[in-house]
């Protein structure tokens, strides 16, 4: 029984923060992580969409980036409306993805590299074409009848109350079997469970224990903000501002930015939910790792009541960073309040991801305009592997790719389609993976790609930077290897400079014997960085920063770690 | 006379054609205008005085049509203007008058009309079309619903402004309130009379105001009773500020001068459910519509002579009052047949559709029911009605009524396209086709001629003054009176023989032609099951 309210809950988080356990030893701590996004990474069958199949094929390639593991976008049977965020069976796979015996396959075969594999959960909604949902639309009456959220309409007919979809329109379906409405956070086709109702937890955890039994070795949670929504259904005060407090997707004038979203994201009933899955997967051994999406949230912020103590998710990841792309200067401060809420919680780097744009042309678009796109990719790259909390690198990253233009009649992201051009969605990030310079489809597929692959994208193709020595793919490599030698930036903990130049970005992270200054110009300008007697110079790939008696001077975009013995 | 000649549509029967369905000479398995054309031996056999055809002009068929995106071309699926300038021609050589469909409410959202106003908040044609601001927390201005399912507003990203739409979010609401929208609808209708169309049936003719003020609608205080009105949260609310505004009447005023100039063509207005009786006092008469049709009885499920002699008498008919168009099917509502549950014996409806032309008004008879068609059955994955597929089950909406019509049970496709049809032919419809009704006199086909032929002979029965005499149900009773002659009329609405006492004086000469069985008997009138009589005396 929840009786505190989020804040309260919060507080009570931070108060119990021991600041120590972001110490501990755990595999999945700073560990680097490769986002396969299947539809797009490499098609095996001739259908223009990638599939389980394809990805076995490149795994010499994975295992050649010095990733600990992957997370597998979902693969699941679903109407591919969300593109496989709409899920109609948990415990299976999408005939267009292969088969259940190509993953146990592909499986087995990272695990064999030792790679790790996390696996792409959606708890919190289903597909309106799950046997779940076709059953609990039916009547009031049916044994599933509360397993989604349903209510009455309001006297005059409408929903129940204002909340809106994130997607576009209000976050209420009508059901003519039921007369009643039905929740839905995003696309009318992906009804919200209902999770505080034992036996749909429990469906659910049983899924969790399904392919735990399939030896996956942790998952990614999408959309932990919309595990649950408010009891009582209560309406979100429209924002004082007209504006949102946080940053949310779906462009700059969403609707949705102009409610505060007390009661339909970030709810207290969520934490209990959250800790039985937790308790789920302890069960394992070895524990097995919950990794959450935290999105429309303060994430920075609340990050630390969803990763509390070994009792909730082991960490999660957010868009704070991604959303902050106008004001790389001020990142000094942003990354100084995630490093605060980071002493107990985790919460892993992701500059972009399948929802975003390409990071190069979000986070350093100045950089691309003048053409330096390369060199501000692996500056974007280093950032990410040398900051606490490790990093969720997007296919295609460590290519450097950059946003490709889509026409609108290339578009297949709904998002898009409803907030277009406010908004141009998430199929430029969702592109196919660009393998080969020789063929207009980048050897992705031998059909139609699903999504057409740019030309820019071909020249930046993995066939094409394996060739050149200083390519971002083979920097990428490199900073891998360094890193995996290098216990510091898995476990050291973290200090931000905050009092530097703008445009030079620095932090320290270190243990009670050594310190690592990592130090970034995300400027086009030189920069100078003051070092102390003694510190030394890392060698490292790509490094091109002059190390004087008394400092660093980087070139544009330049990059450096300095070392000093304690 | 020539008051009446220019006054045609007084008691006219007017044969709906819904041109996907009727019959197609492209190939493409949609309903084209030259296969009305070459059909017009049939429409004429049927002793009808005029064709109303749905819409043919361009549209994107979101909703079949009722989202035009150019108020003045043909939409390539039907054929062109050429196309429909011969139909109009073969039409009048026949003696048929041609209305056409005008959706005068809404556009396509691909109309340019549309793509220009969308596109910002300055432009020549940003206010014509329903545009506010959201309400703070972002949801939308109001609490209007549209018809089709949820808000009636949608959100545009180009203007950060919701836009109105009482149907799909495709069909974007013109704001009469701008009178350059006014100006531009008068000009297009104008287009059509200059080519030489006897006059329009209006889309949802309540629906072109709002309130200016948006406010909010009050929840509906009459309790819909049973689950079968909930299906739409639309019922839930009293339309008090989004349709029916009174802003809306000067409007067809307007329509009904540019009418007038062009000898009074007929403006033939489709009004909406709620207190359609009293929009149809506002609306029809001198100076606004001359026709006009509710859902009174389009929407009943059970219709008696109460219920036809209530509806009748709401809707008042002293030479003063204006015109109703009696309907018992059309493209948006499940067939008769099947609504009033008489599959089993077609004949019963036929006997209220006569019923009903015979009473003062017009009367619409749409393509299939001179058949006795029932419903079509379809499976969900053959509907394509978007009403249809946001409300289904507990709504399948209006592909039923719309499938292609059965010419010969012989022919693929039953005579209708040499390829698949856009929705299919039912083998119960097969069965009904056509020409297999042809070759049997006493088909329904053949009865709903004979009658519509004799009916045309007979002046009293479009233009008398109408008065019901006091009968007991099941029978219904009426006459129609001219100043030298009245016409008794009298039918048995049920399956059983009935007798029913008349005064003596309103007997009148038994009339026989028009193929309906009564015998006079010494107590009174013999009806059999679904049986009519008509007696004349001067």
């Amino acid at each position: 029984m929840i009786t505190a309210g989020r804040e309260t809950l919060l507080a009570d988080a931070i108060l119990r923060d021991s600041g120590t356990s972001g110490t501990r030893a755990e595999w999945w701590r700073g560990a680097m992580f490769y986002e396969v996004y299947l539809r797009s990474f490499q098609d095996s069958d001739g259908d223009g969409i990638g599939d389980l199949p394809g990805v076995l094929a490149r795994l010499d390639y994975l295992s050649s980036l010095g990733v600990d593991g992957i997370w597998l976008s979902p693969f699941y049977p679903s109407p591919q409306k969300d593109f496989g965020y709409d899920v109609t069976d948990f415990c299976n796979v999408d005939h267009r993805f292969g088969s259940m015996n190509d993953f146990i396959e592909l499986s087995q075969a990272l695990h064999a590299r030792d790679l790790k594999i996390l696996i792409d959960l959606v708890p919190g909604h289903t597909s309106d074409e799950h046997a779940w949902f076709q059953e609990s639309r039916t009547d009031r009456t049916n044994a599933k009848a509360d397993w989604y959220v349903w209510a009455s309409s309001a006297p005059d007919g409408g929903p129940p109350n204002n909340w809106l979809s994130s997607f576009g329109g209000s976050a209420w379906q009508w059901e003519p079997r039921r007369s009643q409405y039905y929740y839905h956070p995003f696309l009318p086709c992906q009804p919200a469970l209902n999770l505080r109702k034992p036996e749909v937890l429990e469906a659910m955890i049983s899924v969790f224990r399904f392919w735990m039994d399939h030896g996956v070795d942790g998952f990614r949670l999408d959309a932990v903000q919309c595990l649950c929504c408010d009891p009582f259904l209560r309406s979100n005060p429209p924002s004082p501002t007209g504006e949102s407090n946080i940053m949310v997707g779906g462009g700059p004038n969403n609707p949705f930015k102009k409610q505060l979203h007390l009661f339909d994201r970030d709810v207290p009933e969520s934490i209990p939910i959250i800790e039985q899955m937790r308790d789920a997967v302890r069960d394992y051994e070895p524990e097995r790792v919950l990794i959450g999406e935290l999105a429309d949230v303060d994430s920075s912020r609340v990050a630390v009541k969803y990763t509390l103590e070994d009792r909730r998710l082991h960490a999660v990841y957010d868009f704070d960073l991604i959303n902050a792309a106008s004001t790389l200067s001020d990142w000094p401060t942003i990354l100084k309040t995630r490093a605060r809420f980071m002493s107990s919680g985790w919460l892993m780097n992701v500059f972009t991801n399948h929802d975003s744009v390409r990071a190069v042309s979000n986070l350093m678009a100045f950089a691309e305009d003048c053409g330096k796109s390369a060199d501000a990719a692996k500056l974007l790259l280093f950032l990410q592997s040398t900051l606490l909390g490790g990093a969720i690198i997007f296919q295609g990253e460590e290519l450097g790719l950059t946003q490709p233009q889509l026409e609108f009649e290339d578009l297949q992201d709904p998002w898009a389609r409803n907030l277009w051009p406010d908004f141009e969605g998430r199929d430029g990030v969702r592109t196919p993976m660009p393998w080969t310079d020789c063929e207009a489809t980048g050897g992705f597929t031998t059909g139609k790609p699903w999504l057409p692959v740019s030309a820019d994208h071909c020249e930046m193709a993995v066939s094409v930077q394996e060739r050149d020595k200083s390519s971002v793919l083979r920097f990428f490599r490199a900073l891998m290897t360094w890193r995996k030698g290098e216990p510091l930036m898995r476990f050291g903990r973290e200090r931000i400079y905050d009092d530097l130049t703008s445009s030079v970005i620095a932090y320290d992270r270190f243990d009670d014997d050594r310190r690592l200054t990592c130090v970034a110009n995300v400027s086009l300008n030189d920069r100078w960085f003051d070092t102390e007697d003694g510190d030394r110079l890392v060698k490292l790939d790509g490094c091109s920063a002059e190390k004087s008696a008394h400092g660093l001077n980087l070139p544009p975009l330049g990059f450096a770690i300095v070392e000093r013995v304690l | 006379m020539s008051e009446t000649a220019d006054q045609w549509w007084k008691g006219a029967t007017i044969y709906q054609i819904y041109p996907r369905s009727f019959q197609d000479t492209s190939g493409n398995g949609i309903g084209d205008l030259n296969g009305i054309r070459q059909r017009l031996d049939y429409v004429e056999s049927l002793g009808v005085d005029a064709i109303w055809i749905s819409p043919f002009v361009k549209s994107p068929m979101r909703d079949y049509g009722y989202d035009v995106s150019d108020y003045l071309s043909v939409d390539p699926l039907f054929g062109n203007l050429e196309d429909f300038q011969k139909l109009i021609q073969d039409a009048h050589r026949r003696g048929l008058r041609v209305i056409m469909d005008q959706v005068l409410s809404h556009t396509s959202n691909e109309h340019p009309w549309f793509l220009e106003s969308r596109d910002g908040r300055e432009n020549a044609k940003a206010d014509w079309y329903v545009w506010a601001d959201p309400a703070p927390g972002g949801t939308p201005p109001n609490n209007w619903l549209s018809i089709f399912g949820g808000s009636s507003w949608q959100w545009e990203p180009r203007r950060n402004q919701y836009y109105l739409h009482n149907f799909l979010r495709e069909q974007p609401d013109l704001n009469y309130h701008c009178p350059a929208v006014q100006d531009a609808i008068l000009e297009t209708c104008r287009f059509w009379l200059e080519m030489g169309v006897d006059g329009f049936r209006l889309d949802v003719c309540a629906f072109y105001f709002h309130d200016a003020r948006l406010r909010d609608n009050p929840p509906n205080e009459v309790q819909l009773k049973g689950t079968h009105f909930l299906f739409n949260p639309y019922g839930l609310q009293h339309h008090k500020h989004d349709i029916a505004q009174p802003e809306n009447l000067h409007f067809l005023k307007r329509l009904r001068a540019l009418c007038r100039e062009y000898d009074d063509r007929v403006l033939l207005g489709e009004l909406n459910q709620s207190d359609g009786e009293q929009l149809h006092h506002d609306y029809t008469g001198p100076e606004r519509l001359q026709l006009a049709y509710g859902y009174w009885l389009l929407g009943a499920d059970e219709l008696d002579a109460t219920v036809i002699r209530r509806t009748a008498t709401d809707l008042r008919f002293g030479p003063e009052d204006g015109w109703p168009c009696w309907a018992l099917d059309n493209h948006d509502f499940i067939r008769a047949v099947t609504r009033l549950g008489k599959e089993a014996e077609p004949e019963a409806v036929l006997t209220i559709l006569i019923a009903l032309t015979c009473m003062r008004g017009a009367c619409c008879i749409y393509q299939g029911s001179e058949l006795g068609l029932p419903n079509a059955d379809l499976p969900f994955d053959r509907i394509l009605d978007p009403y249809g597929r946001e409300f289904y089950p507990a709504f399948v909406g209006r592909d039923g009524a719309r499938t292609p019509m059965p010419w010969d049970a012989d022919k693929a496709h039953a005579g209708f396209s040499e390829c698949e049809p856009w929705l299919p032919v039912t083998d119960a419809h097969r069965a009904l086709a056509v020409a297999q009704q042809d070759i049997l006199p006493g088909s329904m086909l053949n009865r709903t001629r004979r009658f519509l032929n004799w009916r045309r002979k007979v002046g009293a029965l479009r233009l008398g003054d109408m008065k019901f005499l006091d009968v007991a149900e099941p029978a219904l009773a009426l006459t129609r009176s001219t100043g030298d002659e009245t016409v008794t009329c009298l039918f048995n609405l049920s399956s059983d023989e009935i007798v029913v006492k008349l005064p003596a004086d309103l007997h009148g000469e038994m009339i026989e032609g028009h193929g309906f069985a009564a015998v006079l008997e010494p107590d009174g009138i013999a009806l059999p099951a679904h049986g009519a009589y008509f007696g004349i005396s001067r």
